[in-house]
């Protein structure tokens, strides 16, 4: 009962505040750990295209480095945007060096807010009808990887401007324009496919 | 604790992994920052020589000049300092993307500023008399620049037949109104200046090297109208090599009686 309510104490503690009781106690870690689990294996499932096994080592490895480099954490940043950064490096220095592995990127669960992202680039409008969440999801996969990636980031983890910029460490104009041009290139693809379709039925 | 987060806990206890301590990335912080600060100096002082060199007023005797303008115009620009200047805001751009909030900036901004404060700071060191000291200290180290210099100085200046001349006093003979130049091939030339009026009195000295636009009067007599300062140019004093003993015997051999006899012998031959 003490220990339960000692946890639920700490559960309330910001990131940050979390980061400088783990400075003097590693067992802090375990609740920034346990925060962060869940949305990082999604993060780089989404962003990867790897195999379970293959995320399950990388977020092994983003947990490791950043504890290493705790003391190098700017409180001027979300915690979140910091690890999500350690993450990002990750993936690219993890996957893409495997050039020739097929990728299959995964967004389990992610069907309401694929239609979201299809919503927002006016798509569904434009072609009379409601996309899938299948057919999003295999448009975001044909993207070039810089765009994906901005989109997963603001549709999927729905990450704000500033926290994309973070993440990517790159100025917030150039996030502006790298969403901009993704959402150009998504609609390209899907009004592709849709005259594609069209020609089938004919 | 989940099973997760349990193993990364038991990992980093079983190889006593620790946080790298604060100072190390202070430390690296600071070299970042020292490197561009550093750039930014260096790309000033390259600024500064760039305003010292088109100070030195070359580029007001492209009208004296035969052919194209903006061909003598391109062949007086400080490639090396330009190059130097480009250099610097590079390394400078380099260093600060390396800062923790270098990436919060876009490129083009970064480099327009890095340029502009390469402007303000170079003015400042060239008020200073920064830019003279520098190009005196790097003709005096690197032999390759001081060569470039003089190739450079002599192929615009050393043109008598376009009435351009460039040379050091090695005489002055202030009743007949004449001094005597040795040009950068060793020859000597009695110069007129009769008609000119000394940009200031420091200039007329043994030593000195001047910048004369003239007209050619004969095999070695020019006739100055103008007598400029050649303010990129390392004179005796500039260079601290006045050698007494030497100037002395230079003098003897190269004074005007000598050199207008040396004429008269020839002329009897």
């Amino acid at each position: 009962m003490e220990k339960e309510k000692e946890s639920n104490i700490y559960a309330e503690k910001t990131d940050e505040q979390l980061v400088a009781l783990t400075l003097k106690d590693e067992n802090f870690y375990a609740i920034l750990i346990e925060r962060y689990e869940e949305k990082l294996t999604r993060y780089i499932l989404r962003i990867s295209g790897g195999s379970k096994e293959d995320v399950e080592d990388t977020l092994q490895d983003v947990f490791i480095s950043a504890y290493k480099n705790l003391n190098d954490f700017d409180p001027d940043l979300k915690f979140s945007s910091w690890i999500y950064r350690i993450a990002h490096n990750k993936v690219i220095s993890h996957f893409r060096k495997i050039t020739a592995r097929p990728k299959t990127v995964t967004y389990e669960g992610d069907g309401q807010l694929l239609n979201i992202l299809a919503s927002d680039l006016d798509i569904a409008r434009d072609l009379e009808r409601k996309y899938t969440g299948e057919e999003v999801r295999s448009i975001l996969e044909e993207l070039d990887e810089k765009y994906r990636e901005v989109l997963v980031l603001k549709f999927l983890e729905e990450k704000d401007y500033k926290e994309i910029s973070d993440i990517l460490e790159k100025p917030m104009g150039t996030v502006a324009t790298l969403i901009n041009r993704a959402k150009k290139q998504f609609k390209e693809k899907s009004l592709k496919r849709e005259a594609n379709n069209k020609n089938i039925i004919k | 604790m989940t099973k997760f987060s349990e193993s990364i806990i038991g990992k980093i206890k079983c190889e006593h992994i620790a946080p790298v301590p604060r100072w190390h990335f202070l430390l690296k912080g600071c070299v970042f920052w020292t490197l561009f600060g550093f750039s930014m100096i260096l790309g000033s002082l390259s600024f500064s020589v760039i305003v010292h060199i088109i100070r030195s007023g070359d580029f007001g005797v492209c009208d004296h000049l035969q052919g194209n303008l903006i061909t003598s115009a391109v062949m007086l620009l400080p490639y090396f300092w330009l190059v130097f200047l480009a250099l610097f805001t590079i390394v400078a751009y380099i260093n600060w993307k390396c800062t923790k909030s270098g990436y919060r900036f876009r490129r083009r901004w970064i480099i327009l500023v890095g340029v502009l404060l390469s402007i303000i700071f170079g003015i400042i060191f060239y008020a200073l008399g920064m830019a003279t000291r520098l190009d005196n200290l790097m003709t005096k180290a690197i032999p390759l620049y001081d060569i470039s210099k003089h190739n450079a100085r002599k192929e615009l200046w050393l043109q008598p037949e376009s009435g351009l001349l460039v040379g050091k006093i090695i005489e002055i003979d202030e009743i007949g109104e004449k001094i005597v130049i040795k040009d950068d091939d060793g020859k000597d030339w009695i110069v007129a200046d009769r008609s000119v009026g000394w940009e200031d009195d420091d200039l007329e000295r043994k030593g000195k090297i001047v910048k004369v636009i003239g007209k050619k009067m004969g095999e070695s007599d020019f006739e100055a109208s103008e007598i400029r300062r050649c303010n990129n140019c390392q004179d005796d004093e500039d260079m601290g090599e006045v050698d007494e003993e030497l100037a002395k015997k230079e003098a003897a051999k190269n004074t005007h009686r000598n050199i207008i006899i040396d004429k008269e012998d020839s002329r009897e031959k």
